[in-house]
């Protein structure tokens, strides 16, 4: 997993619930890392589960919604890093269409290692768009997160929801129709 | 700040300290990885570029690349010949160099060239240094940029002066042989006509005379008469034969579906086939595109000559056909009398026979290579005296 998303999540938990619970999860999760990230660096998926998982413990959150959190927040991320190719999209449902066809694949390129989600996206009608996410990593309220400020950053609106295909979270279908 | 905060703190130090380091390693790697695909990449693009340098010079046809306004940016060694500019020295400018009846036909191929993105054949007058007239072709086509936007335009062009002239000529000559052609042909008609008339008028004086002498002719003026008749009536044919053979490609036929296995039961009906001789026609004759009219006379004479020449008994033809590649191969099969090898090539050449007898002109193969010359086709023989001969052709599929 990219070292971005770990700086990011752990800037996110001090920014939140301070550095004491950074240091808190990070000695309490087994990091090969021991926790030291650089968001140019590679690190195991293992390692974010864990930071999750005691992070959730430790504030009663459930870790879905932690990440949903955590997705929102990193939108803004990708906003600041890379508003070019956001600008290329006039619309958030434009944007969410191209995930897999067009940004992942420019992704890859740029990071061979790169773990990536795999979206099956239909468009159903200009205002609704059905998109099945599709990850061994189960983050899909990441990307629920991601979907929810990509329709605030257009200043637009939408209703998105979603269903699990599978219990463990794995193949879950979004539905999200532009009001 | 109490010690537990201090510990955390310096922890957390330690931790984006050694990130920092972490990272700066990574982007050393990183750095070191994209100098050397930077190095791998001028050594491929200087490759590319002395393989488009060398295969520019080398270019036989004058090659230039220009501006969207004919303004001359690069050209080659032929092209520099070709010209006499060269764009070191002078500004050159393609525009400048048209005779000024090409002007508008080049400003619209530009058009086109400019909405298509290539033009081939462009054909127009240009003037060299020298003020020498030429004669070009060109097939260009547009250069884009990243982004779609045509930034040049690059011809090839060929001098074809020397091209047009040599059409030119053969246009003519080819205007020539069509009269001669003509002419002759005429002659033909003419001559053939003009001399069955007196031929007739010559039969009646020679009838007339038979019978006034009747009275007192005895065996020998009786069998020179006869003479005299069969060689009138050998006249007769040859005349026709000049007429049949002068009106082989005289008409310009329509060419339609025509299916030679009813043209050779046709003539096999039609013509006259003595009891003692076979006819076996293969099942597999096609259904070629010609003119039947012509089909038909190709046959018939083949098919007649190997009647002709039959054995006085036990006479067998045989008609066959082979698909080749993009043709069919026929052949007419006999066990006749045969020609020998010396004949092969002279019997094909007009009035030729190797018989005298009077209904033999020596006319029917000529037209037969003749019709088969019309169609593309070849026909040779294989022979052996005293037991038969094979005549094969192709006709197109």
């Amino acid at each position: 997993m990219k070292g971005i998303v770990f700086t990011e999540f752990l800037d996110l938990v001090e920014s939140k619930f301070g550095i004491e619970t950074v240091e808190q999860i990070i000695s309490e999760s087994e990091l090969e890392s021991n926790g030291v990230y650089t968001a140019v660096g590679t690190y195991k998926f293992t390692e974010m589960a864990s930071l999750l998982t005691n992070l959730s413990n430790l504030t009663n959150i459930s870790p879905n919604d932690l990440l949903k959190v955590y997705g929102l927040h990193f939108f803004d991320v990708l906003v600041k890093n890379y508003g070019s190719i956001l600008n290329m999209y006039k619309t958030p449902l434009e944007l969410l269409e191209s995930i897999d066809a067009h940004i992942h694949v420019a992704v890859r390129k740029l990071y061979p290692d790169a773990e990536l989600p795999y979206f099956e996206v239909n468009k159903d009608a200009d205002s609704k768009l059905t998109m099945i996410y599709h990850s061994s990593r189960a983050m899909y309220a990441f990307a629920h997160g991601l979907m929810e400020k990509t329709f605030e950053h257009y200043n637009e609106k939408a209703t998105i929801k979603y269903q699990l295909l599978k219990d463990d979270g794995t193949t879950v279908k979004f539905e999200i129709i532009k009001e | 700040m109490s010690q537990q905060k201090i510990d955390i703190l310096e922890k957390a130090l330690k931790r984006e300290r050694l990130a920092r380091k972490a990272a700066e390693k990574i982007l050393e790697e990183k750095s070191l990885e994209l100098y050397q695909t930077n190095q791998n990449l001028s050594k491929v693009l200087s490759e590319k570029e002395i393989q488009l340098e060398s295969l520019f010079k080398t270019i036989v046809d004058p090659y230039i690349l220009m501006d969207l306004y004919g303004n001359v940016l690069k050209m080659n060694n032929a092209s520099i010949d070709f010209f006499g500019y060269n764009i070191e020295r002078d500004s050159f400018n393609v525009l400048s160099t048209l005779h000024k009846d090409d002007y508008e036909y080049a400003m619209e191929s530009f058009k086109q060239l400019l909405k298509e993105g290539s033009f081939k054949n462009f054909k127009a007058r240009v003037y060299n240094k020298k003020r020498e007239l030429k004669w070009i072709e060109i097939n260009s086509s547009i250069v884009y940029d990243d982004d779609d936007k045509p930034t040049f335009a690059q011809g090839i062009i060929r001098d074809i002066s020397d091209d047009l002239k040599v059409q030119k000529e053969r246009e003519e000559l080819l205007k020539k042989l069509t009269i001669s052609n003509k002419e002759l042909k005429d002659f033909a008609h003419v001559v053939s006509h003009d001399l069955k008339s007196p031929l007739r008028s010559m039969n009646a004086l020679v009838t007339w005379l038979q019978e006034d002498c009747e009275p007192f002719a005895n065996e020998d003026i009786k069998q020179n008469f006869d003479y005299l008749f069969r060689k009138i009536d050998k006249m007769d044919h040859l005349i026709s034969g000049i007429l049949k053979y002068a009106s082989v490609d005289r008409v310009e036929a329509k060419k339609q579906q025509t299916d030679l296995a009813i043209i050779v039961q046709e003539i096999i009906d039609t013509i006259h086939i003595p009891e003692h001789i076979k006819i076996e026609v293969s099942n597999d004759l096609p259904t070629i595109r010609g003119d039947k009219f012509r089909l038909h006379q190709l046959f018939q004479n083949l098919i007649s000559n190997a009647v002709k020449y039959s054995k006085p008994e036990n006479g067998f033809i045989q008609i066959d056909c082979e698909e080749k590649d993009e043709k069919w191969k026929f052949s007419i099969k006999d066990n006749g009398i045969g020609i020998e090898k010396k004949y092969h090539r002279k019997i094909f050449d007009i009035f030729q026979t190797l018989d005298d007898s009077q209904s033999s002109t020596g006319v029917g193969l000529s037209i037969v290579k003749k019709i088969l010359a019309i169609y593309n086709g070849k026909i040779w023989l294989t022979s052996e005296f005293d037991k038969g001969t094979t005549f094969y052709f192709t006709l197109p599929k």
